[in-house]
């Protein structure tokens, strides 16, 4: 199945709250979605999930110029220190090699910008 | 027990769906609900997010149930009939499953439940683009449901969505064609109405 699928946990060296992550995931996936959309939509599903104990926020995007949030209710004042995060680009028509280098490409950068560690595995 | 099987493009709202209707068997019908997750990718999103929400969910990777994962989907019902006896199980497809192949599995190796209902969502907000773009895909969805919801009605303008409705009646005339935002909540008729359809559907293993 054509998909692309990472999973890391961040190691962040300061702890940062949902609202924080949410502009560096919206970036990560705006930056894919607008390398691989055709005639102004993503021709497919990119999405992500940060999860810690009960925390969680998942993000999804279908066309290049929004984002979408949902996160569980007592997420909102949590604070993550090392989440799992998970990316999952499934696309139709774009070669898979392709849709692997951008996402580990934008990966790179968005573990830059929340100043991440690299745990992972 | 009995089955609804979920599908619909990548993205269209089956996850955001399937939280409503299992939360509404759940909370309100009192019904014992296994929800079965099939993916594109390794590594799943949706069967973790479900979880988190605290529904019981049952996870099949590593390729499609419409194809390479049709024995695991069968093993998977049997399995979860034994453990947990549920009412109901939901399943979701990937995004790119032939709903057809899904449901003629079923039917020809399932056991142990009464009925299968197909439930497929199109994507209003980019229906008329991912028409152009794989016509006889998308098409070939919405002709498998016995219900199509024609989702993200807040994103359509009412023009279109006129005419999505128009041409998903011409591709499938049999099936109920209803419009939701399933992001804003679903009225719980729909779910009634579903239930309802759902012990008139056709049989399996009779
Ligand atoms: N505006 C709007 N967005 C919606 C609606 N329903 C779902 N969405 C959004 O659409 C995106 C995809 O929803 P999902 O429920 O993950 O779709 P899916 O079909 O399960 O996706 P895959 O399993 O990856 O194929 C999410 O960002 C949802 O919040 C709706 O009614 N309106
Ligand atoms: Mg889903």
């Amino acid at each position: 199945m054509k998909a692309v699928a990472r999973q890391l946990t961040l190691d962040l060296q300061s702890p940062l709250s949902l609202e924080e992550l949410e502009s560096p995931v919206q970036d990560m996936m705006l930056r894919l979605a607008g390398a691989f959309s055709v005639r102004g939509v993503v021709p497919g599903h990119i999405k992500a999930l940060v999860e810690e104990g009960e925390s969680y926020g998942s993000f999804s995007c279908t066309k290049p110029d929004k984002v979408n949030r949902y996160a569980s209710p007592q997420t909102k004042d949590a604070l993550f220190h090392r989440p799992r995060f998970y990316l999952n680009i499934v696309l139709v028509g774009v070669p898979e090699e392709k849709v692997a280098a951008e996402a580990d490409a934008s990966l790179d950068e968005f573990l830059n910008s929340v100043r991440s560690g690299t745990g992972s595995d | 027990m009995k089955i609804i099987l979920t599908g619909g493009f990548l993205g269209s709202g089956k996850t955001t769906f399937i939280r409503h209707l299992a939360e509404f068997l759940v909370k309100q019908e009192g019904k014992r609900v296994v929800i079965i997750e099939n993916e594109a990718g390794e590594v799943g999103i949706d069967d973790k997010l479900l979880s988190l929400d605290g529904f019981q969910v049952k996870e099949i990777s590593g390729g499609c149930i419409c194809c390479q994962l049709t024995a695991e989907l069968t093993v998977a019902v049997g399995q979860i009939m034994k453990q947990f006896n549920p009412q109901w199980i939901i399943v979701e497809a990937t995004g790119l499953a032939k709903i057809a192949s899904v449901i003629d599995t079923l039917k020809k190796y399932g056991k142990g439940f009464e009925s299968v209902y197909t439930i497929v969502l199109a994507d209003a907000e980019r229906w008329q683009e991912l028409a152009e773009i794989m016509p006889d895909f998308v098409f070939s969805q919405v002709a498998a449901a016995d219900l199509v919801l024609v989702n993200k009605i807040d994103q359509a303008p009412a023009v279109d969505l006129t005419s999505i409705i128009s041409k998903i009646k011409e591709v499938n005339p049999q099936a109920r064609v209803e419009s939701v935002s399933a992001l804003n909540g679903i009225d719980e008729k729909l779910f009634k109405g579903l239930i309802r359809d759902e012990s008139g559907s056709t049989p399996t293993n009779p």
